[in-house]
């Protein structure tokens, strides 16, 4: 019996006959810069070629050793597992800081590359590097990394099986951002479901709604993402799954707006954008603090990545085509999810919802395609992660210690909570753009960039932000302001670990609102390229189709008449 | 962020016997919003005690006004203004396309001008006041630290706004100022009401913020740029910017500078927080009305060029508010409330004047400063005569002249300088309209102002029982507090008619304005003298009847809000509710149905297929 596997890699890529292929640029698109030699090590000191998957498969390695570790009597080693994770995290933010510092911003290409084939009867290799965007994913999944374990102080309940889970968990969205064969990193994508539904339904009082709910509409993308992984493909007919070859071809239009349509359908569901976010409300509010973190800091911004990677990045068309379905999709993602969090009653769900607004000013910055609003978007997943993190963790940890998550039992909390109803402020600010925090900075080069190409998403995401802001001072009256709920039950502050995963979170925003551009002393960069100008590195080639067109130049005047000849010509 | 400035050592040496201070403008310009973050930075770093937090307040706000002398001794005699940034955001976005797209920068820069010193020098007056205020009024009032730190941060903002050269820069100020003020108004918490109306102090202006926000998109997503001195030579020649372009960035630039400035009718964020305390209202209320006066300045030759529908729709909008405001606020029976309403209209009416930046600015610019101080004043002490009164009811109050003679002085003097501070501006405006809407709203303003002050001023003080009227003391040093501001304020009011200042202002260049505006004090003194007649002739009647006609405006607002809430807000939530509640799930299970259906089915097919093929293979 012939092998499937055989089978699909007979298929013959269709040939220029099909009219599928177009071999290079099509007409009127601008070709990308061409790359330049791959700078494989990244810029000096951690010069081994290894360090993307000792960033991806070190979390999993010990995943393992944390499952496998012994419980001891009586609990003996119970806070050991925590232990693993938490210096796990902590040694990979390490290394992801430092080959961040080392990143090669003034250069395009992929860096601290690795290739090995794996699968060549089918085009797939195993191809990680990492370019700006995948850069500054990675950062900003081991900083949530650390932070979800840093929430998950308190996890006593089976840590060996939650810790290995959320190590696994962290890991494949690492995959992901650094995969650049499409079929690794639809594996890392799909990979992420099974650890992170058992997270959000193994730990919480209503488990099996959140794992079903997750499960069910991340697979759907998945599936989703696989057909449009195979179409992509088959269409560029490179017979690889590598990305620097299918990002020179341009298949058919057509082709490209049915696997955008379905990359778009993946990346809804993970986002999540309305109305295939039936899962976040469930998983947000209901899993641990650790879980919601890690889900809204970091794996959620994967959805965004793959628009911007494969839809922005390789079908050009079809974002053109899709780019007002996009438009509409994050007006209403903002304005249903700001709608609805002003009339819940639920702290945690309220907190969930406006976890959901910086994944539609990303989908805005998207549906913009001006080369401003591609960098907006692509700094909003850095930012916007950070501030969904922020948003969500405050909101739980608000509910754990006030013992109480309906919004009818808190109020007047503030005066017992300081600490915990500030962080919920700047958390709930930070998701509508405050200055100075990195949501402001993205926010802000999405809206300017956006409003040609994209005004009536820009008003809708307004309007959204605006009624963001009205739930926001909703739920800073009724959990921290106000008068004292009588029947409120006795509230206590935020404990240590859960004053510093906050406070990680309130930092890192503070410092890209700052100097998103890195600190500079004399003029001189120290130790922070500035994220903005990592993202760069990337977004420049990505952008550049999308480049507004030059006026027309004023004409010039008509050249003078040649005097006459005095010969007359016949 | 980069800092590069020139070395100190040969600056302190030119700081000799004749000093120099253009030299230091690189040290001092900056330390204007240095100044008011170390400040901040210090008190958030471990100040809690009320004394240290009150004294470290005043101390950054008097150096402040220091750095600012010396900023001013440097530019008083130029005409040019000081320019300097420092690079914040700088990306190359796209290396191809139109040349004016291909970068994205962002500089916190400062451009110091006259009119820049000037709003920097009221602002810095009301928040120095509201600090000394509540320093010395609002003892018992918790959490001192945290109200020290929202004032700091409202000035430190309220400066960037004045001094921004970056419109991004400027927005970035004024949406934080929006959040310090906020801060301010929601600062008691422990009760129910103003933590329920703090809320319209978060969400109502916010709206302004993002219409300032589009404002700023549309400049970028047209010109390219978020210099507005780059701008300006690049109106009528940059392809592809319209009218239409001009005139929504105009209305939205109005909406943002309205809203802030508590404009009728978006006056709910600061009315509906007068049960905070008395030195955060007057802080909010004093300084929004200067920043929106600086922001309409700095767009104004987007005003200019975005000639017919723009300025038309403005002008009438504004004549409008200048109108009603005041109308309303004669209504009002809360004292707070009656000020804030009534000099709403002097603001609609400098804004007014500055648009277009035409022969008017610079007495509509003095002239909206005036009103910014005399409102911070008012409310100052009208929070000091309420304190003393207990009660803020202006049916109840009066006598103020014998028992609160210096608060009564102070609320006399900030109440003037509210009503004449624009006056002059009618002078400089070219068009008949707008003659007749600066007389009425001019003429509405001052009678609504001024019989808030004679009512407390003078008459019975009819809140008896609670307390021995004897009894009832001023706190001298709170007077005071509310007096700086006004006097300010009349000073202010005074120069919008002075000629050498208001040429100081455009940098040396002649205006029109001048004595001959005088005639324009008639409306205000005509309202003035209809005030204190009605107020004298019969007030507990004349207050009774407009106390009535507030209540059923109450009555009516409340069925409306209600009818509102019943037919359109209740609904549109609950079906947002019902969506997420019943209609999504019901999707999902459909969803879920239908898969299961069809993998049944695909199920009984492939076993269907594998019976036949056994079949088969069996026949075979």
């Amino acid at each position: 019996m012939t092998h499937w596997v055989d089978l699909l890699a007979a298929i013959p890529p269709p040939g220029p006959a099909g009219g599928s292929v177009a071999p290079g640029p099509g007409p009127g698109i601008a070709s990308p810069t061409p790359a330049p030699a791959p700078s494989q090590f990244g810029a000096g000191v951690v010069g081994f070629s290894f360090l993307l998957s000792l960033l991806i498969w070190a979390p999993v390695l010990m995943a393992l050793v944390v499952a496998l570790f012994p419980a001891g009597r009586r609990g003996r080693f119970a806070r050991w597992p925590l232990g693993f994770a938490f210096w796990t995290m902590l040694l990979g933010l390490f290394l992801s800081l430092v080959a961040y510092s080392q990143f090669q911003s003034f250069t395009t290409g992929l860096q601290f590359e690795e290739r090995a084939g794996w699968l060549p009867g089918l085009g797939i290799s195993y191809h990680l590097g990492v370019d700006g965007i995948g850069m500054s994913l990675i950062v900003l999944n081991y900083l949530v990394g650390v932070v979800a374990v840093l929430a998950s102080w308190e996890v006593r309940v089976r840590p060996r099986q939650y810790f290995a889970l959320l190590l696994v968990t962290q890991a494949t969205v690492s995959g992901a951002a650094a995969a650049r064969d499409l079929f690794v990193l639809f594996l890392f994508w799909s990979a992420a479901m099974i650890p992170a539904g058992l997270l959000a339904g193994g730990w919480s009082g209503r488990g099996r709604a959140a794992t079903g709910r997750l499960l069910g509409y991340w697979g759907v993308g998945s599936a989703a993402l696989l057909v449009a992984l195979l179409l992509i493909q088959q269409a560029a007919g490179t017979g690889s799954f590598d990305l620097e070859g299918l990002g020179l071809t341009q298949p058919p239009l057509a082709v490209q707006v049915v696997a955008g349509g379905l990359l778009l359908v993946a990346a809804a569901t993970r986002l999540p954008l309305v109305p295939l976010h039936g899962w976040a409300r469930e998983a947000l509010a209901e899993a641990p603090a650790g879980v919601s973190v890690l889900v809204a800091g970091s794996a959620m911004r994967l959805g965004g990545y793959l628009l911007v990677r494969l839809l922005a990045g390789v079908e050009q068309g079809g974002s053109r085509a899709l780019a007002p379905w996009i438009g509409a999709l994050a007006a209403l993602t903002v304005i249903y999810a700001a709608l609805a969090a002003l009339r819940s009653s639920d702290l945690r769900r309220l907190a969930a919802y406006l976890a959901l607004i910086p994944g539609g000013v990303t989908a805005l910055g998207l549906a913009g395609l001006s080369p401003l609003s591609l960098h907006g978007a692509v700094l909003s997943l850095f930012a916007g992660g950070l501030a969904a993190a922020l948003v969500v963790g405050a909101g739980t940890t608000f509910a754990e210690r006030a013992r109480a998550r309906s919004l009818e039992l808190t109020g007047g909390l503030a005066a017992r909570m300081p600490v915990l109803s500030w962080l919920l402020l700047v958390g709930a600010l930070a998701v509508l753009g405050l200055p100075f925090l990195a949501t402001f900075t993205s926010g802000v080069m999405v809206f300017l960039g956006s409003l040609r190409n994209a005004p009536g998403p820009a008003l809708g995401v307004a309007v959204g932000l605006l009624a963001g802001a009205a739930a926001t001072a909703s739920l800073l009256r009724r959990a921290a302001f106000g008068a004292p709920a009588p029947d409120a039950p006795a509230a206590s502050d935020a404990s240590l670990p859960e004053r510093w995963y906050l406070g990680i979170l309130v930092g890192g925003l503070l410092w890209v609102g700052l100097v998103p551009g890195g600190p500079r002393l004399f003029g001189v960069p120290v130790f922070d390229p500035g994220i903005i100008n990592v993202v760069n590195s990337a977004t420049g080639d990505l952008a550049a189709p999308y480049a507004p067109a030059a006026p027309p130049s004023p004409r010039p005047p008509p050249p003078a008449s040649p005097p006459p000849s005095g010969a007359s010509v016949p | 962020m980069s800092l590069s400035p020139r070395p100190l050592v040969p600056l302190l040496a030119a700081a000799g016997p004749g000093l120099d201070l253009s030299r230091l403008l690189p040290w001092t310009a900056p330390l204007l919003l240095v100044l008011p973050l170390l400040g901040l930075a210090v008190l958030l770093g471990g100040v809690r005690r009320r004394r240290a937090a009150a004294g470290l307040g005043l101390l950054t706000g008097l150096l402040t006004v220091f750095d600012l002398g010396l900023v001013a001794g440097a530019l008083v005699r130029s005409s040019s203004p000081y320019r300097a940034a420092y690079q914040w955001v700088n990306v190359p976005v796209s290396a191809v396309g139109d040349q004016r797209f291909q970068g994205f920068g962002v500089d916190v820069a400062l451009a110091v001008d006259h009119w820049a010193l000037a709003g920097a020098l009221a602002v810095l007056l009301v928040v120095l006041a509201g600090l000394l205020w509540h320093r010395v009024a609002e003892r018992d009032e918790p959490g001192p630290a945290r109200y020290q730190a929202g004032a700091l941060l409202l000035l430190l903002c309220a400066l960037g706004v004045v001094l921004a050269g970056d419109e991004v820069e400027r927005l970035a100020f004024w949406m934080t100022a929006g959040v310090a003020s906020y801060l301010l108004l929601a600062r008691r918490w422990g009760a129910d009401a103003p933590a329920r109306a703090s809320r319209v102090a978060l969400a109502l202006p916010f709206a302004g913020d993002l219409a300032l926000l589009g404002a700023v998109a549309l400049t970028y997503s047209r010109f390219g740029t978020l210099d507005l001195t780059k701008v300006a030579p690049a109106l009528h020649s940059t392809p592809g910017v319209g009218l239409g372009s001009l005139t929504a960035i105009a209305i939205l630039v109005l909406i943002a500078a309205a809203v802030r400035g508590c404009v009728w009718p978006f006056t709910p964020w600061q009315t509906g927080s007068l049960e905070q305390p008395a030195s955060s209202v007057a802080l909010v209320a004093g300084v929004w009305p200067l920043l929106a006066g600086v922001l309409i300045l700095r767009y104004g030759p987007l005003w200019t060029a975005a000639a017919g529908p723009a300025p038309l729709l403005g002008g009438v909008g504004l004549a409008l508010a200048a109108a009603l405001g005041p109308l309303l606020g004669l209504l009002a029976s809360d004292l707070r409330r009656a000020l804030l309403l009534g000099s709403s209209g002097a603001v609609a009416l400098g804004l007014l004047g500055l648009l277009g930046a035409g022969p008017a600015a610079p007495a509509a610019f003095t002239g909206l400063l005036a009103v910014g101080l005399g409102r911070g004043g008012a409310l100052a002490a009208a929070g000091a005569a309420a304190a003393a009164m207990r009660t803020a009811d202006l049916r109840q109050m009066g006598g103020a002249w014998k028992v609160l003679r210096r608060t009564a002085l102070a609320l006399l003097g900030a109440v003037t300088a509210a009503a004449f501070g624009v006056s002059a501006a009618a002078a400089g405006t070219p068009r008949s309209p707008l003659w007749a809407a600066f007389a009425v709203g001019l003429a509405l303003a001052a009678l609504a102002l001024f019989r808030a002050q004679w009512a407390v001023a003078y008459g019975p003080l009819r809140r008896r029982r609670a307390f021995e009227p004897g009894r009832v003391r001023e706190v001298p040093l709170a007077a005071w507090a509310a007096a700086l501001p006004a006097a300010a304020g009349l000073a202010g009011a005074a120069a919008a008619f002075a000629g050498p200042w208001l040429a100081f202002l455009r940098g040396g260049t002649a205006v029109t304005g001048g004595p001959a505006g005088l005639i324009w004090l008639a409306p205000g003194l005509a309202g003035l003298l209809v005030a204190g007649l009605a107020i004298g002739l019969r007030k507990d009647a004349l207050l009774a009847r407009l106390g009535w006609l507030d209540e059923r405006r109450q009555a009516t607002w409340k069925v409306a809000g209600a009818t509102f809430q019943r037919r359109l807000g209740g609904p549109g939530l609950e079906s947002v509710q019902g969506l997420e509640d019943a209609g999504l799930p019901a999707l999902e299970r459909a969803l879920e149905g239908a898969l299961d259906g069809a993998g049944s089915r695909l199920e009984r097919a492939l076993a269907g297929l594998a019976g036949l093929w056994s079949a088969r293979r069996v026949r075979r």
